[in-house]
């Protein structure tokens, strides 16, 4: 097990320079650079603006071929330095994915809870209840879930909801939960509740699918016949087993809330992760991008590890050499 | 010129009362003289030459006693009359005191406004570095920490918020004396100070501090081109004077002088410690706290702003500004309507969900203010068809501009602009037929917006088909049109109900969307790269230019030939070398190496050669007389109309939404403004910052809401 842990630690190397390198490759080829976007009102004559250009260019060291500036980037990113946000905060980019990635973490920790709140119990009582009026039920809102965008139902909840049900607008400035918990609260639930009902939807009929295989098993069956009272075979013996797929998706949901939070941080003004790499993306905002690719990356590859590893721990029969 | 010809009046005034009171008391000695003069007698006798010198020592001593005795009623008439002048003035005070007394009930102090940066169209700065970017988002902040010498006149009950011809004294001591046309001495005030915080500390702004941002406008802004074409000399003087000598006489300098994208006064302490883009410290009414992207700015009181004095009112009234980042409508409506949000800009397409939601504000509630962002269909006049001043005018004529405002403005205030938009008071309507008239000099002009007023629907498409044909398309044209979605779904709907007007008249258009950078980059500099949908057609769709406050800004961003922006700026566009700017043009972006002719280019269609636009964008900045120079811009507009080089689309107006505890004082009585429209700004960069000091928050009215 440990050796298998080292060399799937090993393996995040070769895995983060090749993706790395793809983002810093495909940067290059996007039209337009944020010099671009700081002269986009430049009103002087096209001589200035190339003149602005070249200083700017060989400042930044552009000048180079791809592979040396990205060279110089990785060189520099093993040191610990991501470099600094070309525009808008000037924070080094390391500072702003520190002040950044709480309020991401925060929002997808919450949904995830929220969204398995939601699809396990309901998924088993689903799977227990098959073809009753229940189920059914059940199984619409699953399908409701999965195919209402995000997005959606937030301007549905802001626009006619709230205001029908009357409830307080939310926050437009975001608190930390240090600086008023029940602000940063009032500010996230809403977000946390749509993004863990998208979550819930696939996470709900994956759980009853795998529950409906595990009651028809023999083991199942032998338990029953024991005279094991029900809740005991569903938790104990029927429940462990079909998580382990529901496992898999939960861990890949996970990474996704990560770096898939973007509309929710930009509808309810959380200045997380999401929201800071659409904006740098705007402005072409690169060693911020780099940045936040690399932290994603590595939440996506770390998660995946976690994964592999928790399956090992519900299923003994599951061993790594 | 208004604000020079008025000081010239008001001096010329005072001069004819002095010379009036000197003029008396000469004529009183000289009277006396002539008495004198008139009892002469040449008898020699000693008795009698003794008597006639005794009775003329006599005459003379009466004379003088006489010519005292005027001097003294003189006197006393002119003290009684400086009694009375004191008098008056007296009563004038008190009554102003007392009014100001009775006003100061009114005057509610405290409170943070919370507002979004700029509505729909908020956004991160990419730096708080004025002279870095002349992006809105950059100048806007600008507006709250920073002075210049002088600023646009807001906060006075009766001035108009949107004439943008009217300035008042900010850093200078007051407006600048005029000795001749080419020559503005500004008297540096010297009781302004920068803000209490490091690495200032509430020192004095000097007038070195003046000399230094000069010399760092120089040397960075984008903007000092354009400047030093106008400014030919800077020269501080010993009595704290600034004289800026001009190269020939020049209408709009106090606009460039009072503009928010020139001379914002920068310490350059913040400069050398590398802050100023992140950390601005200046002497404005307000002091900024921080700023975090995509959240919001934030800023403090300055309480020891300068131009209190001058208004006799401790400004700011409100104790801070907070300027959200969201900019997204779903959030700003309920928002406005539940009192989140004091007030905020809104796009005229979502006027109607404001009016919904936020019930509380009636309609004087409301600001609206003229679009002075020309925009329109643009080309590259290289390639045909866009070089055919026919296939233009067809475009024009094929626009209901009546229906698109119908069809795209909530607020049914949107109108038709020029190729100057809306610009006050230059601009001029052409609804209005008879003033700006069907044609030019014999060519069609006016009646070329006049789709579905003048001449109906069918005479206009009939028209605009008739210009096809004649230009070798009796077919129509089928084209792409470039733009960008990034100025918001607003934005481009407005673009589809354009393209579904021109479709009637033969013009059948697709769009394709480019984000921000990539546009910027590219279309609108006026390269349209081939690669990004198949052979480009050089059309696009979008703003000119956001930031005029003088037509003269836009002739020389947008069509001069020096300008570096759009399609047609994208190089020096001087006649002799036309060849090197159709290989800029037209073969794509990929840097000048790669720049090839277009096989389709040709020569002639575009403002680049037309000599008498140049000519007449040379001459209107010389004529100083403001109504000569309206009448001759007007006359550019017709004239601008039968080329259509950039076929104007329609113009909606800005919105404003305050909610009823958003107030605004007059400066000069510290009451209310109750006047529509009452709030809002100068319709430039500044979107009203440089007015927010006389804004109050009325927490007592927000209780009752929210």
């Amino acid at each position: 097990m440990r050796q298998y842990i080292f060399r799937r630690i090993l393996l995040i190397i070769p895995t983060m320079i090749g993706v790395t390198m793809l983002v810093s490759l495909l940067t290059q080829l996007l039209p337009g650079d944020f010099i671009d976007v700081m002269l986009a009102d430049h009103v002087g004559g096209g001589e200035d603006k190339e003149k602005i250009r070249a200083a700017w260019e060989e400042q930044l060291g552009w000048n180079d071929p791809w592979i040396v500036q990205y060279g110089n980037w990785l060189w520099r990113a093993l040191q610990g330095d991501l470099g600094t946000s070309f525009i808008g905060s000037f924070q080094t980019v390391v500072e702003e994915i520190q002040h950044r990635i709480p309020v991401t973490l925060q929002l997808g920790v919450l949904s995830l809870i929220v969204g398995v709140a939601i699809a396990l119990p309901v998924g088993i009582v689903s799977a227990i209840k098959q073809d009753s009026a229940l189920d059914y039920v059940i199984r619409g809102g699953a399908i409701l879930a999965l195919s209402v965008p995000g997005f959606w139902l937030a301007v549905l909840t802001i626009r006619i909801i709230f205001p029908e049900l009357g409830v307080p607008p939310l926050p437009l400035i975001y608190q930390t939960p240090g600086e008023n918990l029940a602000e940063n609260m009032r500010q996230l639930y809403v977000p946390a509740i749509i993004l863990g009902i998208g979550l819930a939807g696939p996470v709900m009929r994956l759980t009853r699918g795998e529950m409906l295989e595990v009651l028809r098993q023999d083991y199942v069956r032998t338990a029953r016949a024991k005279g094991l009272q029900e809740n005991a075979v569903i938790v104990r013996h029927a429940m462990r087993n079909a998580l382990i797929p529901v496992l898999t998706l939960i861990g890949l949901s996970a990474s996704i809330l990560v770096g898939g939070s973007v509309i929710m941080e930009s509808i309810f003004t959380l200045p997380g992760m999401g929201l800071r790499m659409i904006t740098a993306l705007k402005d072409r905002d690169i060693p911020v991008v780099m940045g936040i690719m690399v932290v994603i990356a590595l939440v996506v590859i770390v998660a995946n590890l976690v994964i592999d590893i928790a399956y090992s721990l519900v299923d003994p029969r599951i061993r790594y050499n | 010129m208004s604000e020079r010809n008025y000081w010239q009046r008001m001096r010329r005034r005072r001069m004819s009362r002095r010379a009036l009171l000197g003029a008396s008391a000469r004529a009183g000695v000289g009277a006396a003289g002539l008495a004198l003069v008139g009892c002469g007698d040449d008898d020699d006798d000693g008795q009698a030459a003794a008597q006639v010198q005794q009775q003329q020592q006599a005459m003379q001593q009466q004379a003088q006693q006489q010519a005292m005795q005027q001097q003294q009623q003189q006197a006393a008439e002119q003290q009684a009359q400086q009694a009375d002048q004191q008098q008056a003035m007296q009563q004038e005070a008190d009554q102003q005191q007392q009014a100001a007394v009775a006003a100061a009930s009114d005057i509610v102090r405290g409170g943070t406004r919370t507002a979004p940066f700029v509505g729909p169209y908020s956004g991160n700065p990419p730096t708080l570095d004025p002279y870095e970017n002349l992006t809105y988002r950059a100048q806007i902040p600008s507006g709250f920490h920073y002075s210049k010498l002088i600023q646009a006149i807001t906060g006075r009950e009766g001035v108009n918020p949107i004439n943008l011809a009217e300035y008042e004294p900010d850093l200078s001591a007051s407006m600048p004396e005029i000795p001749d046309d080419t020559t503005f001495v500004f008297q540096i005030r010297d009781d302004a100070t920068w803000h209490d915080v490091e690495p200032l500390n509430g020192r004095q702004v000097t007038l070195d501090d003046i000399v230094m941002t000069h010399d760092r406008f120089q040397e960075i802004s984008p903007n000092a081109a354009g400047w030093n074409d106008v400014v030919s000399a800077f020269e501080p003087g010993e009595d704290n004077s600034l004289t800026f000598k001009l190269h020939r006489p020049h209408a709009p300098f106090l606009t460039l002088a009072g503009s928010s994208q020139h001379l914002w006064v920068i310490p350059q302490e913040i400069v050398d410690d590398g802050t100023v883009a992140q950390r601005p410290v200046g002497s404005g009414a307000w002091i900024f706290d921080s700023y975090e992207p995509d959240v919001a700015l934030n800023w403090r009181r300055n309480p020891n702003w300068h131009r209190s004095n001058d208004y006799g009112h401790d400004l700011p009234l409100m104790d801070g500004i907070v300027a959200t980042m969201n900019g997204d409508t779903n959030v700003l409506i309920p928002a406005l309507g539940e009192g989140s949000l004091d007030f905020s800009q809104l796009s005229p397409a979502i006027y109607k969900q404001a009016l919904e939601a936020a019930p509380q504000i009636e309609e004087d509630g409301y600001v609206f203010t003229p679009n002075t962002v020309p925009g329109g269909f643009y080309f590259n006049f290289s390639i045909p068809p866009w070089n055919d001043v026919r296939v233009r005018q067809a475009l024009s004529l094929a626009m209901n501009r009546n229906d698109i405002l119908s069809a795209t403005d909530d607020t049914g205030r949107g109108g038709w602009m020029t190729g100057i938009s809306q610009l006050p008071p230059y601009w001029m309507d052409p609804q209005d037929l008879d003033k700006f008239g069907e044609t030019f000099e014999g060519e069609d002009s006016g009646i070329l917006f006049h789709r579905g007023v003048a001449l109906s629907n069918d005479e206009a498409l009939q028209k605009a088909r008739e210009l096809l044909s004649a230009a070798g398309y009796p077919e129509g044209i089928s084209a792409t049109v470039h733009h960008t979605p990034d100025y918001g779904a607003t934005v481009v709907n407005f673009y589809e109900a354009c393209t579904l007007s021109a479709s009637e008249g033969g013009f059948q258009f697709e769009y394709f969307g480019k984000e921000y950078a990539a546009y910027i980059a590219s279309i609108f500099r006026g390269n349209f790269p081939d690669d990004w949908d198949g052979e480009s057609t050089h059309l696009a769709i979008g703003p000119l230019y956001g930031g005029a406050t003088d037509p003269e800004d836009l002739f020389a961003a947008c069509y001069a030939r020096t300008s570096g922006r759009h399609n047609w700026g994208s190089a020096a566009r001087t006649p002799d070398n036309i060849e090197n700017v159709l290989a800029l043009d037209t073969g794509g972006n990929a840097g000048p190496e790669n720049w090839t002719p277009h096989p389709n280019a040709a020569v002639g269609g575009g403002p680049e050669t037309d000599e008498r636009l140049h000519e007449m964008f040379d001459v209107q900045k010389g004529i100083l007389d403001l109504e000569e120079r309206i009448e001759y811009i007007n006359d550019i507009q017709r004239y601008m109309a039968t080329k259509m080089y950039i076929v104007p689309y329609t113009a909606a107006p800005g919105v404003y939404a305050f909610n009823p505890w958003m107030k605004q004082i007059d400066v000069s009585t510290g009451q209310a403004i109750s006047a529509t429209p009452r709030i809002w700004p100068k319709a430039t960069y500044g979107w009203g910052q440089e007015s927010e000091h006389t804004f109050m928050l009325d927490q007592s009215i927000k209780d009752e809401y929210v």
